[in-house]
C-alpha cells in the first residue's frame, strides 16, 4: 500500500493550549481514515495544519511526496488536498452552481484576455466547466437546485454543496470535517453511501472527522483517536473500539 | 445569454435613439447647462463603473477612489498644457494616465492586502488624502502642480484634427462643444460598461465574488486571493485614471480641491445607491447622484424668482437629503436600487 498523505510529528500550540501534540499518521491512497476524539481534541487543528491555515509549531507534512509545510492556501489545494468546514463555510450569497463552479477554479486558465474577449478557448472552458458542475451536483443529490443561492439551502444539502465544491477540484484526498453534524439517521446513512461511492468512482483517499462512533465503524478502513491533541490509537475500527486507552479516555469521557 | 439577441429589440432601439439624441434635446430644451451636467454624469459613471469592480465585485471597501481620478486628471493636465509646454498626443496621454492609476492602485493595494473592513477604509480614507495633499503642495520645491492654484488651460481633447471643444458641422446640425464631449463619454461608458460586465460573468469575476463572500474559503477553494485583490484594485483605478484624464481635458483646469474625501464618498454612494456589483445599477446611482444636486440648485434658483428671497438654501439641505436617502436604502433596499440579479432573486424569495 503506498502513502498518499503523510503527517509527520506534527505539534501545534495556541499560546498555553496543547491543540496537537507529536501527532504522527499515514494516509493511503484510495483509504477512507476516519479521525475520532473528544471536543478540542484536535481534529479541526490537524486538519487547519494540514491544509494550511494554520502553521504548525513543528512537524511536517506530505501529500504524495511534495511537502505541503509552508505552502499558501490555494497552493495546497493545487497540490491536491480540498476540504470542508465543521462550520459550513460556502459562499453564502452565490447560486449552487457558481459555488461548485468556485471549486473548480484552480483548474480552469481563463485570464483577462479570454475573459473579455470571450474566444474559443475561454468559451469552450466555460462550457465544460458547467457540465462538470452540473454532473457533480448530480452526484451528491443537488443538481434539483442549481439557481439557489447557497445560504437557502437546507442544511444537509449545504453540506453535500461543500462536499461537491471541494470535488470540483479534483483532489487526491477529500478531508470531510464532521459531514454528518446536524443530519438525521436517514440522510446519515444516504451520506456514508454518497462517501463510499465517491471513494469507488473517483478513486480518492478521504479523511473524515464524525462524533458518531458507530457511523464511522461502518464506514472507515482506520480510525485514530486524539485525545488533548495527542494520538492514543490508530488502527482498524473493531481493533480501535476495543482499545482500552480509547475507552478510557473518549468512550468513557462521551458517556 | 440572450443579450445579442435582445439588442434589436424594439426598446433597446428606442433606448439608444434617446441615447442619441439626448443632448439635442437637452440643449433645445431646458438649456446648454444641463448637457454639461450629464457630461459630469457620465465621467461619475466611469468612476461609479471603476469603484464597483473593488467594493461591488471583490467586496474592498475603497474610500480614497478619487486619488486615481486625480492621477489621472493630473497626469493629463501635465502632458497636454501651458505648465511644461506639453502637448502629448491623446493616444499616448489617455493610456499613460490609464496606467499611472492603475499603477497607483497596485501601490495602495499591496501593503493593504492583510486588512478589511473598516480598517481598509481608514488607509484607503488616507491614502485619498495624501495624494490630494501632495497635489496641493508639490509647486515646492520645484513647481509641479502649480499648489492649490491648480493647472489651467489645459488642451481639449483632440482626436487627430478633431478639437472636441470646438462646433463642428455634421449633416445640417452645429454640434457644440459639450454635446461632442457627450458622445466620446458615452461611449467611453457603454466601452467600459461592457469590459465589466465580461468580466463579471467569468473566472475572473467569479473568483471576486468568492474573495467577498468569504475570503477564507475561496483561498482553499484553490484562488490566490492575494493577486485577484490586487487586479481588482488596479482594474479599478485604471478606470478612475481614464475619466481622470477625460475630465480634465474637458474641464480645461485641474486643481486639489477637486478631489477631496467627500468626492470619494460621493462615489461610494452612487455605487452603493445604485446596487452593488451591478454595472448597470451603479451607472444609475452615479446619473441619480449628478443630477439630483443639480434638480436642488434650480430650486434655490425658483425660490428666489418667485418669492424673491432663498427660504431654503439647496446647500443646506443637500447632504441632510443624501444622508437620509442613504439610510432609507439601507433600511429598505440594502442590494441598492438596482441589485444585481442573484440579490433580486434573493430578495423576491424573501417576500412572501
Ligand atoms: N485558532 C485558534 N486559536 C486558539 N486556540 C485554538 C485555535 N484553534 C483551536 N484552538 C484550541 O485548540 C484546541 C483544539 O481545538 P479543535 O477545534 O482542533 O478541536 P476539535 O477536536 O475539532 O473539537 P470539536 O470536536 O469540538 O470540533 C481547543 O482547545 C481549541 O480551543
Ligand atoms: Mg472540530
Amino acid at each position: 500500500m503506498n502513502t498518499l498523505l503523510d503527517i509527520h510529528q506534527v505539534s501545534c500550540r495556541f499560546g498555553g493550549v496543547r491543540a496537537l501534540h507529536d501527532v504522527s499518521l499515514t494516509v493511503n491512497n484510495n483509504e477512507i481514515f476516519g479521525l475520532i476524539g473528544p471536543n478540542g481534541a484536535g481534529k479541526t487543528t490537524l486538519f487547519n495544519v494540514i491544509t494550511g491555515l494554520v502553521t504548525p509549531t513543528s512537524g511536517n507534512v506530505t501529500l504524495d511526496g511534495c511537502s505541503l509545510t509552508g505552502l499558501a492556501v490555494h497552493d495546497i489545494l493545487r497540490h491536491g488536498l480540498a476540504r470542508t468546514f465543521q462550520n459550513i463555510r460556502l459562499f453564502p450569497g452565490l447560486s449552487v452552481l457558481e459555488n461548485v463552479m468556485i471549486g473548480r477554479h484552480s483548474l480552469g486558465h481563463t485570464g483577462i484576455w479570454g475573459a473579455i474577449s470571450r474566444n474559443q478557448r475561454a468559451r469552450r472552458e466555460e462550457a465544460d466547466l458547467r457540465d462538470t458542475a452540473h454532473q457533480l451536483l448530480q452526484q451528491v443529490g443537488i443538481h434539483h437546485h442549481t439557481q439557489t443561492l447557497a445560504r437557502n439551502l437546507s442544511y444537509g444539502d449545504q453540506r453535500r454543496l461543500e462536499i461537491a465544491r471541494a470535488l470540483a477540484s479534483e483532489p487526491k484526498l477529500l478531508a470531510l470535517d464532521e459531514p454528518a453534524a446536524g443530519m438525521g439517521q436517514t440522510e446519515r446513512d444516504a451520506l456514508r453511501e454518497l462517501i463510499l461511492s465517491l471513494r469507488a468512482q473517483r478513486h480518492i483517499s478521504i479523511l473524515v472527522i464524525e462524533h458518531d462512533v458507530k457511523w464511522m465503524m461502518a464506514l472507515c478502513d482506520r480510525i485514530a483517536v486524539l485525545h488533548f491533541g495527542e494520538r492514543i490509537a490508530l488502527d482498524i475500527p473493531e481493533r480501535v473500539r476495543q482499545h482500552p486507552d480509547v475507552i478510557a479516555a473518549y468512550l468513557g469521557s462521551a458517556s | 445569454m440572450g443579450a445579442s439577441a435582445s439588442i434589436f429589440s424594439p426598446v433597446s432601439v428606442g433606448k439608444g435613439l434617446l441615447l442619441v439624441v439626448l443632448p439635442l434635446l437637452l440643449q433645445a430644451g431646458p438649456g446648454a447647462a444641463w448637457v454639461r451636467i450629464v457630461d459630469m454624469a457620465l465621467l461619475y459613471s466611469m468612476l461609479a463603473i471603476g469603484l464597483n469592480i473593488v467594493v461591488g465585485f471583490a467586496g474592498l471597501l475603497d474610500l480614497g477612489y478619487i486619488a486615481f481620478y486625480a492621477t489621472g486628471a493630473y497626469l493629463y493636465a501635465l502632458l497636454d498644457s501651458m505648465q511644461f509646454n506639453l502637448h502629448w498626443p491623446l493616444w499616448a496621454t489617455l493610456p499613460l494616465s490609464a496606467a499611472l492609476a492603475g499603477l497607483f492602485g497596485l501601490l495602495l493595494g499591496a501593503p493593504t492586502l492583510r486588512l478589511r473592513g473598516d480598517y481598509l477604509a481608514i488607509v484607503t480614507l488616507g491614502f485619498g488624502e495624501i495624494v490630494r495633499i501632495f497635489l496641493n503642495n508639490l509647486d515646492t520645491p520645484f513647481n509641479l502642480t502649480n499648489g492649490p492654484q491648480g493647472i489651467s488651460l489645459i488642451d481639449p481633447i483632440r482626436l487627430g484634427n478633431f478639437t472636441f471643444s470646438r462646433p463642428h458641422h455634421f449633416a445640417g446640425l452645429t454640434l457644440t462643444g459639450t454635446q461632442q464631449y457627450y458622445y466620446l463619454f458615452l461611449a467611453t461608458v457603454i466601452g467600459m460598461a461592457w469590459l465589466a460586465t465580461r468580466l463579471q460573468h467569468s473566472r475572473i469575476g467569479r473568483a471576486w465574488a468568492a474573495i467577498r463572500e468569504d475570503e477564507l474559503a475561496a483561498a482553499a477553494s484553490g484562488i490566490a486571493v492575494r493577486n485577484y485583490k490586487l487586479l481588482a484594485f488596479s482594474l479599478g483605478a485604471t478606470c478612475g485614471g481614464f475619466a481622470g484624464a477625460l475630465f480634465a481635458g474637458f474641464q480645461g483646469f485641474v486643481s486639489p480641491e477637486s478631489f477631496n474625501l467627500m468626492e470619494s464618498v460621493m462615489v461610494l454612494c452612487m455605487v452603493v445607491l445604485g446596487g452593488m456589483g451591478n454595472v448597470n445599477g451603479v451607472i444609475f446611482g452615479a446619473i441619480l447622484l449628478t443630477v439630483l444636486p443639480e434638480a436642488l440648485r434650480m430650486m434655490g434658483d425658483w425660490q428666489l424668482n418667485h418669492f424673491g428671497h432663498i427660504w431654503i438654501d439647496p446647500n443646506d439641505v443637500r447632504m441632510l437629503l443624501f444622508g437620509g436617502a442613504l439610510i432609507l436604502i439601507m433600511l429598505y433596499r440594502p442590494a441598492g436600487l438596482l441589485p444585481s440579479p442573484a440579490q433580486r432573486r434573493e430578495w423576491q424569495k424573501k417576500l412572501p
